[in-house]
């Protein structure tokens, strides 16, 4: 059957969304945090098609909206390390890239937790990769992922 | 849809198969399609492809310009991205045949370190 | 003859004195009388004429007895002469002599010759017959003594063979009679074995029945919980039913926060509800997970028990198989614990049966070695009687042999003509130890031949080595040592005649033997005495 889902933190609204509005994603081990504003649709975990000759980071193309979507692997983004298997995989559809030039792409996570509140002042500075940072939400740490980093070739 | 990508409409494409991946070559691009056994080898741009399959011609794809994070993570040349009967499907772009359709031995493996990561 | 002369004369003049002695009584008394009284004469004349014829007879007879005593008188003398001549025939015929009594009754006088020679001739024929006969009686004694030996020694071992038989007989009954006790002990614990046979198939097949109840009813747990399981499945297909909606509420909940944030301050009420949505999700999937986490234990505890239940239905089964080849085993046994009691039943009566008929066998042989032995006793008389007849057979041919005969039978005879054969030879001794030789290998019987000159001392002696095989001869025996004290020396020279001596046990062969010897005489001198040893047995197998 199931596995018990691992829920972080308990979501606690701190008087409405704010900036610091996120949404918490388990990948791999880590608790991943999306800025919500950039979050663009959470989806059950989208057919994937494997393109050959991609790196381990892109899982392939799917189609959402009639569009079609590549889709990343967050955990492996991240560096996460593997986790149980997940028991409602999810697909999250967010806005990467700059303001100017942003892009729709999927990231496939394990679970799509809750929508928290980080306090961007408690965000302690990443490796420059794609994490943004680590903060504390309700005493667990989790990881505020860059996502203007993934957009466009470097 | 993204502001930053608009669709593209073209006419006339050959859908093909490959490896699980499907693709698609403007009818006007393709210079020849024979057997070769139980696959089809098929001239783009002066380059022999290989497929498994010939799905099918439509008519018209609406086309979408390859996305600079999916071509971070894949230096493989394409015209872009479509979509058809709610299956993605890449664009072959015939100036610069991409190196996952061709026959092994022609012309141009993937160079390693473009894009891997 | 003279005693008789001599008494008739004694008579005849006894008889003359009478008559003159009544002669002279008459005229005494006729005087007397007529002197006395006158009385008439005629008695006294009478008695007077009675006296005269009585003295004129008596003259007569008188002269006539005078004549007669003559005659008598040579008559005596004839018969004198012919008593001798009787006697001395009588003697050889005393001595069985027949031969040598013939001769002597040629010199009988007539008639008395023809008769005594003819009674001789009878009588040699007799004794000849006699001697045949006591040869053939002695054989025939000898073979049934044999016969009678061998027929006592193999009833000796008949009964000895008898009363092995019945020891082993015996034997066998008291076997016979374990083997019967084991028989009866085996019949009835064969049917204690049926009677446990039927016991324990009628406990298998009670035992079968339970299984088999037992295993039905498992069965029918096994058919429940297999409903119960297809049920926790059912329950679990709406659960993940749940738990998608749950999913797919959270999601939603998820999407409608996003799209509140983006509507920014206008979505602020719509973000509360969908806070309230996800917090509805998230009840649902934990209750959805408690009834999950109670399902699964519903559903291992409905697994354990379907899978016991199959165990044990599986079990059930092969205790089942198990039981019904266990009771066809029993069966089996049971039927074969039957026939084996039957049979148990079967050999002990035929081993009682064989029991009693082998004591009756054993008391049959009982009666059957008294039987024998009673033979054997009786053939053991038998053969002593045969033993006391082969000797009387042997004391009638030695008694036959008393007889000297003009037969080859007749060893007086045969001893006498060696004699002869010897005496023809005196004075060249080495011609009469060549004779001797010659001799001994004539008859098979003759242990040793010898003649012993009586005057010098000297012995010519040959021995029968066929009897007495490689044995030296004493030296005393060939010097002839004591010979003239032997009896057969002394006999054969009191007799004058060949004669038998009586059986004893001889030096060189020492077997029993006896001895036939003939004095040889030259010119009415003893110059010797020829001797034969008979050897008993050879003698008498002849």
């Amino acid at each position: 059957m199931t596995t018990a889902e691992p829920l972080v933190g308990t979501g606690r609204r701190r008087g409405g969304l704010s900036a610091g509005s996120h949404l918490l994603v388990q990948a791999g081990e880590y608790v991943c945090a999306l800025p919500l504003r950039s979050v663009r649709r959470v989806l059950r975990a989208l057919t994937v098609h494997p393109l050959p000759g991609a790196t381990d980071e892109l899982k392939g193309l799917a189609e959402f909206g009639g569009e079609p979507l590549p889709v990343l692997e967050l955990a492996r983004l991240i560096g996460a390390p593997t986790g149980a298997k997940p028991a409602h995989p999810v697909t999250i559809v967010v806005w990467v890239g700059p303001q100017d030039a942003r892009e729709l792409v999927g990231l496939a996570a394990d679970a799509a937790l809750e929508v928290s509140e980080v306090q961007l002042t408690s965000v302690v500075a990443g490796d420059g990769g794609f994490i943004l940072g680590e903060a504390l939400v309700d005493g667990a740490v989790v990881r505020v992922v860059n996502l203007e980093a993934l957009g466009g070739e470097q | 849809m993204s502001p930053a990508l608009s669709p593209v409409n073209q006419r006339g494409y050959l859908l093909v198969r490959r490896d699980g991946v499907l693709w698609g070559v403007s009818n006007d691009a393709v210079e020849g399609l024979s057997r070769d056994g139980a696959r089809f080898r098929l001239r783009v741009g002066g380059a022999e492809l290989g497929v498994d399959e010939v799905v099918g011609v439509v008519p018209e794809l609406a086309v979408w310009p390859l996305a600079g994070a999916l071509r971070r993570f894949w230096p493989d040349t394409a015209g872009g991205l479509a979509v058809h009967a709610e299956a993605p499907l890449v664009i072959v772009d015939p100036q610069r045949p991409p190196h996952a359709l061709r026959l092994a031995g022609s012309e141009g493996e993937m160079s390693d370190g473009e894009g891997r990561r | 003859m003279a005693k008789d002369a001599a008494e008739s004369k004694n008579t005849s003049l006894t008889g003359l004195a009478i008559a003159a002695g009544v002669a002279l009584s008459g005229v005494l008394l006729l005087l007397l009388n007529q002197g006395l009284n006158g009385a008439p004469g005629w008695p006294y004349n009478l008695f007077l004429l009675l006296a005269v014829v009585l003295l004129w007879g008596y003259s007569y007879v008188y002269r006539g007895q005078q004549l007669l005593h003559s005659r008598v008188a040579q008559g005596d003398r004839v018969n004198a002469e012919a008593e001798k001549a009787l006697v001395l025939a009588l003697d050889r015929l005393r001595a069985g002599d027949l031969v040598n009594c013939a001769e002597r009754s040629r010199e009988l006088p007539g008639r008395l010759s023809s008769t005594f020679s003819h009674a001789t001739s009878a009588l040699d024929v007799l004794a000849q017959q006699i001697q045949a006969s006591s040869v053939e009686v002695a054989s025939a004694a000898n073979a049934v003594n044999e016969i009678a030996s061998e027929l006592a020694s193999g009833s000796s071992e008949q009964a000895a063979s008898v009363v092995e038989i019945t020891a082993a007989m015996e034997e066998l009954a008291r076997t016979a009679s374990q083997i019967a006790e084991n028989a009866a002990t085996q019949a009835e614990l064969a049917q204690r074995a049926e009677e446990s046979g039927n016991i324990g198939k009628a406990a298998v097949e009670e035992a079968v029945q339970g299984i088999e109840e037992a295993r039905k009813r498992i069965q029918g747990i096994a058919s429940r919980a297999e409903i119960l399981g297809t049920r926790s499945k059912e329950i679990y297909r709406v659960l993940d039913l749940i738990t998608d909606i749950a999913q797919e509420t959270h999601i939603l909940s998820l999407n409608a926060a996003i799209e509140a944030a983006a509507a920014k301050d206008h979505g602020r009420r719509f973000s509360v509800v969908a806070e309230e949505v996800r917090r509805l999700a998230q009840r649902s999937q934990e209750s959805v997970d408690s009834v999950r986490n109670l399902l699964d234990e519903f559903a291992s505890s409905i697994r354990a028990t379907v899978v016991a239940t199959e165990e044990g239905s599986k079990e059930a089964t092969r205790v089942l198989e198990r039981a019904r080849f266990a009771a066809d085993a029993i069966e089996a046994l049971r039927e074969a614990s039957g026939d084996s009691a039957r049979v148990a039943r079967e050999i002990s009566l035929a081993t009682q049966q064989q029991n009693a008929a082998s004591d009756e066998v054993v008391l049959t042989l009982k009666e059957v070695s008294h039987v024998v032995q009673r033979m054997a006793d009786g053939l053991k008389q038998f053969s002593d009687t045969a033993d006391r007849l082969n000797q009387l057979g042997l004391i009638i041919q030695l008694l036959a042999q008393s007889f000297h005969l003009a037969s080859p039978h007749s060893l007086k005879h045969l001893a006498e003509s060696w004699a002869s054969d010897v005496r023809r030879r005196l004075g060249n001794w080495e011609a009469i130890e060549r004779l001797l030789e010659d001799l001994v290998n004539q008859q098979p019987y003759v242990e040793c031949l010898y003649f012993y000159d009586g005057k010098g001392g000297q012995v010519a002696l040959t021995v029968n080595r066929q009897i007495i095989g490689d044995r030296e001869v004493p030296l005393a025996v060939r010097a002839g040592e004591g010979f003239n004290e032997r009896p057969w020396y002394k006999a054969a020279v009191q007799e004058k005649y060949p004669i038998l001596t009586s059986k004893f046990v001889s030096l060189l062969s020492e077997q029993p033997i006896f001895t036939a010897a003939a004095p040889i005489y030259e010119k009415g001198e003893l110059v010797g005495v020829l001797g034969l040893d008979v050897n008993l047995d050879s003698w008498s197998k002849i």
